[in-house]
C-alpha cells in the first residue's frame, strides 16, 4: 500500500488555513474554494506556466450564416472579399467533471469534510482557475444514476451554477460511473479535460471501458481517487459495529484484529485501479483527504500545466 | 489430582472475565457508518467466518490465561500411583496375588466374569517379565495358596498355575486377602532380587480389604500395585442372603413360613420377583429393595409331603452365586458342645452341671442342634477339645500347660469357650487362662450367702444388657424377663481396663460384669462371673437360663452368625449327626457325587461326624449306604459378605499396604528402596509430580499464541 500523504502542517506547528479540518468549519463550498484558490494562485506565481491569452486565430471566407459584426471590414476593403475573423476564444479548453455523489462519498472522518465536500473543493478551485482564462468547465454528478449535468460554460457566473450545484447535493444510493461518463460523452462537443472523482468502491472494471473510450475521442482524463484518512489508515481501536453506507451489511469487530487484512486489501485495491489507469492512459492521482485540497490541486497544475493539458 | 492450595482453584472464575468484558464491549460497540466495509472481509464469508473463529480462539485464549494462572496458583500435583510402572521386565521376584472369591465370578460387562479378567491381568504381567524376574501365583479365595513352587522363572509353569485357578474357579470361596498377602511376602522373602514386587489383582470390593493387617516386617517388598479389574465402577447386585423357617401345623403336613432375606448392594431400587421352590412346589412373589437396604419377603405355604428343604430363587443378575438359597426343614447339622465339669459331685442336683446338662438337651428349634458332650477338668484332653466345636468350662479354676495350650489353639483356630465362675478359681486362675479369659479377674466377691433368707435384700440382679449382641437379642422387649430377676449372691470381680476385642455384654447392679466377651484369633471365648449351679445364683432356675446358655453357645459356635438365619457356609467344616441305622457312610454332594467316610470311634461317641470344607453349594446328605430314607441333609451356601461389590477406597488401600510395609524399612538392604505405598501414604510429596511449572509454562504459550494471533490481524 502507498503511504498515506503525510498531513500538511505550518512550520510554527499551527495547521494551515487550507487544512482540510480547518476548510470544514467554513461553511459552503464558495468559502472553501475561495481560500484554496487564495492558496492555489499564490503557488502558481511561482511556477513556470503562465495562462493563455484571448487573441486572434485566422480569417476565414465568409459563407451565409456567419455573423455579420464579424466581418473583418479592413479585408474587404484590401481584397473586395468577405472575410470573417476567427478567434482564439472558439479553441479554449472545455473541462468536465465528473462526480461520484453515491453515499459511499459521504464518509468523512469525524472533525473533517466528506469525500464528496472535498471533492466540491477541489472541483470549485479547478472551475475558478478554468473560467478565468476564459475555459469551460462542466459538471456531471451521478450516484447510481445521473443525477444532475451542468454543460461546460465558460462565463464567470458559471462559477455560482456550480457551487449551487455541489451544495444541494445530498449524496445516496449506488456508484454507476458509466452512466456519468456517457453523459460526458453525450454532451462534450469537442475534446476536452476529464476530471473524473470518485472513491472507486464499486465494480472496478466497466467504468475503465468508457474511461478508454473518452481517451480514444482525444479527452485527456484524469482520475482523483478520493480515499478518507480513515478508510486508508483504519484507526479504529476500540470494538464498533461496522455498517455500509451504500448497503444494510454490519459487522462488528474488534478493529486490530482486521486492520492487517483491511489494510491489504485497500491498498490492492488501489494499486489495481491505479494499474487500470495506466493502462487506459488516463492519468492517477490518489487524493488523501487528510491533505489541503489545494496542494493536491497544485501538484496536478504543476505535473499537467496548460501546455500539457490544453488537448 | 492434589492442589497444595485449593482457595486458588476459586480463582477459575477469572476465565469469566474475557468473556464478560467481550459481552460488555459487544453491548457497547460503536455504531460506524463506513463507506469500505466491503473491505473488512465480509463480503468474502469464508474470511468471515475465518474472523470469528479467530475472535473465538483470542477470547478463548484470554479465557484460558487467566483460568491457567488461578490454576497453576492453586499448585496442582499429582499423587505418585501405587507403584510406578505395571510392567515386570525388570529382574526382582514378583507375587501375583489374584482374588478368586465368589465376587470374581461377577460378570463384567463384556460377558466374562472379572476373574477372567484378572488371569488376563496376570498373564499379561507373565509375558512382560524378563529373563531375570519370578513369579509366584497366589490365590485369595479361602484358603489363600500358593499355586506355583515358590517363586518360578519358569513361565510356562507360572501359566499353568494361572490355568489352574482358572479351571478351578467354579468353586464358590470367600476372600482371605490377608493370609493371601501374608503368602506373598513369605514367598518374596526368599527372592534373590532386591526388588520384589506383589500385585494385588482382583474386584478390590471394600469387605476384602477389612482385615487384622498382617506384616510384611522384614521382608523388604519395594512395590506394591492393587490392580481393580473392574476400574472402580461399581455393580448392582440383589443377594438372598439368608432364610428363616418356621414350622407350625401338624409334622405330617406342616404349614411353613419362610422369611426370605434380601439386600440390594446396587446404587438403584431393585424390583425383582422372588421364587419359592420346596419339592414340586413353585411360588413366587416380587420385592422391592432400596438402593443399599435390607429386605424381607415372607411366604406362608404348606410343606408339600416328603420334602426335606427348598430353594429360594431370584433372577440372575451380575453375580448369579448368591441369587439362590437352599435350605432344609429339619435340623442338620450339631454343635458339639464339650461341658467340662470343675466341680463334679456325686449328688446329681448338686452338681455343676445339673442344670446345665438339662438345658442343652433340651429342645431346640432351628437348624443348628447343640451336641452336648461331657468331662471332667482332670480328664481333659487335646483330642477331646479339637473333636469339639465350643468348650465350656464350668468352675474349672486351674488348667494345666497342656490344656491350656491345647484350648489357646482351639479358640485361636475360630472355636468357641465360655468359662462360668464358681469356687475353684483362685490366685492362680490369670496365670492358668492367660488370655483366653476376656478381662483378667482381680477377685472372688459375695454379696450374700445362698440359702440365707435375707439374701434377697443384699443380692446382686442383672441390670443392663447390650441388647444388640446375639446372646442378649432374644430378651429385648421381653418384659419382666426372669434373667434379671435372678439373684446373685456371689461373682468374679473382672478387671475391665481396656483390652482390644473384649466387652461387657451384661451387667449388675452397680455395673459389676456379669457376663462379657473376648476374641482371640479366630475364636470368641465368653466367661460368666457366676454359677451355673446354684451355689452362687439362682439363675439356673429361672427361664430365661435355657436360652441364655443354647444361644450362647449357638453363638460361640458361630451358628447365629449367618445371615437371615441358620445355614452354613462353603469353605467351613460342620458337624453332621450321624444318620440312623448302619453301614457304611455316605455323603453325597449337590451335584450327585457319593463320598464314602468312615465313623471312629469317637464320632460315634460323639454322634457326629466332621465334613470338612463342603466346596459346592447346595444339599448334602450324610446317609448310610442304600437308606436314603433315614439320611441327615444339610444345605450349604455361598459366602454372602462375597455379594456387596463396593469397591474399596484408595485411602484404605493405602493404609493397609502402609501398615504392612511399615517396618520394612528397617532391613539393613542399603540397595533396597523404601516401599512406594510408604511415600503414597505418608502424603508422597517427595514423589508427586508439581505441575504448576508446566502450566506457567503452558501459559507463556498462550500469550504467545494471543499476541501472534492479535499481531497477524
Amino acid at each position: 500500500m502507498a503511504a498515506a500523504p503525510p498531513v500538511p502542517a505550518a512550520s510554527d506547528g499551527k495547521r494551515s488555513l487550507t487544512d482540510p479540518r480547518a476548510l470544514a468549519r467554513l461553511k459552503g463550498v464558495t468559502l472553501r474554494a475561495r481560500r484554496v484558490v487564495d492558496g492555489v494562485l499564490q503557488g502558481l506565481h511561482r511556477s513556470p506556466h503562465h495562462g493563455a491569452s484571448i487573441e486572434f486565430a485566422e480569417h476565414k471566407e465568409y459563407t451565409p450564416g456567419d455573423e455579420i459584426r464579424h466581418v473583418d471590414w479592413k479585408a474587404f476593403g484590401r481584397f473586395d472579399k468577405y472575410y470573417v475573423k476567427k478567434y482564439e476564444q472558439e479553441t479554449n479548453l472545455q473541462a468536465f467533471c465528473v462526480l461520484d455523489a453515491s453515499a459511499s462519498m459521504g464518509y468523512g472522518a469525524d472533525g473533517t469534510l466528506t469525500k464528496f465536500e472535498y471533492a466540491g473543493v477541489m472541483i470549485t478551485t479547478l472551475a475558478y482557475l478554468l473560467l478565468r482564462q476564459q475555459d469551460a468547465i462542466g459538471l456531471v454528478k451521478y450516484d447510481h444514476e445521473v443525477s444532475e449535468v451542468l454543460p461546460p460554460r465558460s462565463r464567470i457566473n458559471h462559477l455560482n451554477h456550480l457551487t449551487t450545484s455541489l451544495e444541494t447535493t445530498k449524496v445516496k444510493g449506488g456508484t454507476n460511473l458509466e452512466a456519468g461518463l456517457n453523459a460526458v460523452v453525450e454532451f462534450s462537443k469537442k475534446r476536452g479535460l476529464v476530471f473524473v472523482f470518485s472513491d472507486f468502491f464499486s465494480d472496478a472494471e466497466k467504468p475503465f471501458n468508457m474511461l478508454r473510450h473518452l481517451v480514444g475521442r482525444g479527452h485527456q482524463v484524469t482520475v482523483f481517487h478520493v480515499l478518507d484518512g480513515d478508510e486508508l489508515s483504519f484507526p479504529f481501536e476500540q470494538m464498533t459495529l461496522f455498517e455500509g453506507m451504500e448497503s444494510s451489511r454490519r459487522l462488528l469487530v474488534e478493529p486490530k484484529l482486521v486492520r492487517r487484512a483491511y489494510l491489504k486489501r485497500v491498498a490492492e485495491h488501489q494499486e489495481l485501479i491505479r494499474k487500470r489507469c495506466l493502462d487506459s492512459q488516463v492519468g492517477y492521482a490518489l487524493v488523501d483527504t487528510r491533505e489541503p485540497p489545494g496542494e493536491v490541486v497544485l501538484r496536478y497544475l504543476r505535473a499537467n500545466g496548460p501546455s500539457k493539458a490544453g488537448g | 489430582m492434589e492442589f497444595g492450595n485449593g482457595i486458588g482453584l476459586a480463582g477459575l472464575a477469572l476465565g469469566a472475565i474475557p468473556i464478560i468484558i467481550h459481552l460488555i464491549n459487544r453491548q457497547r460497540a460503536k455504531l460506524k457508518r463506513f463507506a469500505a466495509i466491503d473491505f473488512l472481509l465480509l463480503s468474502d464469508k469464508r474470511l468471515a467466518r475465518r474472523l470469528k473463529l479467530k475472535q473465538l480462539l483470542v477470547l478463548a485464549l484470554r479465557a484460558a490465561l487467566l483460568m491457567f494462572f488461578a490454576f497453576a496458583l492453586a499448585k496442582p500435583y499429582i499423587e505418585p500411583d501405587l507403584v510406578a510402572t505395571r510392567d515386570a521386565s525388570e529382574p526382582g521376584g514378583v507375587a501375583l496375588v489374584i482374588d478368586d472369591s465368589t465376587s470374581m465370578q461377577t460378570l463384567a460387562p463384556d460377558g466374562r466374569t472379572l476373574l477372567d479378567h484378572a488371569l488376563e491381568q496376570a498373564r499379561d504381567l507373565v509375558a512382560s517379565g524378563g529373563s531375570r524376574t519370578s513369579f509366584a501365583v497366589i490365590a485369595a479365595g479361602r484358603p489363600a495358596r500358593l499355586l506355583t513352587k515358590g517363586l518360578s522363572y519358569d513361565k510356562e509353569a507360572v501359566g499353568r498355575a494361572l490355568d489352574r485357578l482358572a479351571s478351578d474357579a467354579s468353586r464358590p470361596r470367600s476372600g482371605d486377602l490377608a493370609a493371601a498377602l501374608t503368602e506373598a511376602g513369605r514367598t518374596l522373602s526368599e527372592s534373590p532380587e532386591p526388588r520384589r514386587q506383589v500385585y494385588v489383582i482382583g474386584d478390590q470390593a471394600a469387605h476384602a480389604w477389612r482385615f487384622g493387617t498382617p506384616s510384611w516386617n522384614y521382608v523388604p517388598i519395594t512395590d506394591v500395585e492393587v490392580i481393580d479389574v473392574r476400574g472402580g465402577q461399581p455393580i448392582d447386585n440383589l443377594a438372598v442372603t439368608g432364610v428363616a423357617v418356621t414350622k407350625s401345623g401338624p409334622v405330617s403336613e406342616p404349614v411353613l413360613e419362610v422369611e426370605v432375606a434380601l439386600v440390594n448392594h446396587g446404587v438403584a431400587p431393585r424390583t425383582a420377583q422372588v421364587t419359592l421352590e420346596l419339592g414340586d412346589k413353585v411360588v413366587a412373589d416380587t420385592a422391592t429393595v432400596p438402593a443399599g437396604e435390607p429386605s424381607t419377603v415372607t411366604f406362608k405355604v404348606r410343606a408339600p409331603p416328603d420334602v426335606t428343604g427348598g430353594t429360594v430363587r431370584l433372577v440372575p443378575d451380575a453375580l448369579p452365586l448368591d441369587d439362590s438359597w437352599v435350605f432344609t426343614l429339619g435340623q442338620t447339622h450339631a454343635i458339639n458342645v464339650l461341658v467340662v465339669n470343675g466341680a463334679p459331685r456325686s449328688v446329681p442336683w448338686q452338681d455343676e452341671l445339673y442344670f446345665l446338662r438339662a438345658a442343652l438337651r433340651a429342645r431346640q428349634t432351628g437348624d443348628v442342634a447343640l451336641n452336648p458332650l461331657f468331662a471332667t477338668s482332670a480328664e481333659l484332653k487335646p483330642g477331646q477339645i479339637n473333636a469339639a466345636d465350643v468348650v465350656v468350662l464350668a468352675n474349672v479354676g486351674t488348667l494345666t500347660a497342656e490344656q491350656q495350650l491345647a484350648l489357646h489353639n482351639f479358640v485361636e483356630k475360630g472355636g468357641g469357650l465360655l468359662v462360668t465362675g464358681g469356687d475353684s478359681f483362685g490366685e492362680d486362675a490369670n496365670k492358668s487362662y492367660g488370655d483366653l479369659l476376656p478381662y483378667p479377674i482381680r477377685a472372688t466377691k459375695t454379696v450374700a450367702k445362698a440359702g440365707d433368707p435375707a439374701a434377697a435384700l443384699s443380692a446382686l440382679t442383672l441390670a443392663t444388657a447390650s441388647f444388640d449382641h446375639p446372646v442378649m437379642q432374644v430378651f429385648d422387649g421381653v418384659e419382666d424377663a426372669s434373667l434379671f430377676k435372678a439373684h446373685v449372691y456371689s461373682y468374679l470381680l473382672l478387671d475391665t481396663a481396656s483390652r482390644p476385642g473384649s466387652r461387657v455384654i451384661a451387667s449388675y447392679t452397680g455395673g459389676i460384669p456379669a457376663l462379657a466377651e473376648g476374641v482371640v484369633g479366630r475364636g470368641r471365648t465368653m466367661l460368666l462371673t457366676t454359677t451355673l449351679d446354684m451355689d452362687w445364683s439362682d439363675l439356673a432356675i429361672r427361664s430365661s437360663f435355657l436360652p441364655l446358655v443354647q444361644r450362647a453357645c449357638q453363638y460361640l459356635g458361630r451358628a447365629l452368625d449367618r445371615p437371615g438365619g441358620p445355614g452354613h457356609l462353603v469353605g467351613e467344616g460342620l458337624h453332621v449327626p450321624l444318620p440312623d441305622g448302619g453301614g457304611p457312610l455316605v455323603l453325597v454332594q449337590p451335584d450327585g457325587t457319593e463320598i464314602p467316610r468312615e465313623e471312629t470311634a469317637d464320632d460315634i461317641a460323639a454322634g457326629s461326624l466332621y465334613v470338612e470344607a463342603p466346596d459346592q453349594v447346595g444339599l448334602y446328605l450324610l446317609m448310610r449306604a442304600g437308606d436314603r430314607r433315614h439320611a441327615v441333609r444339610f444345605a450349604v451356601n455361598a459366602d454372602r459378605v462375597e455379594s456387596d461389590l463396593t469397591p474399596v477406597t484408595a485411602e484404605t488401600e493405602r493404609a493397609v499396604i502402609a501398615e504392612m510395609t511399615r517396618n520394612n524399612g528397617i532391613v539393613p538392604d542399603a540397595g533396597v528402596a523404601e516401599p512406594a505405598m510408604i511415600a503414597a501414604a505418608a502424603g508422597g510429596e517427595a514423589r508427586s509430580t508439581i505441575l504448576w511449572p508446566y502450566i506457567l509454562a503452558g501459559l507463556f504459550l498462550l500469550f504467545g499464541a494471543e499476541a501472534w494471533l492479535v499481531v497477524r490481524s
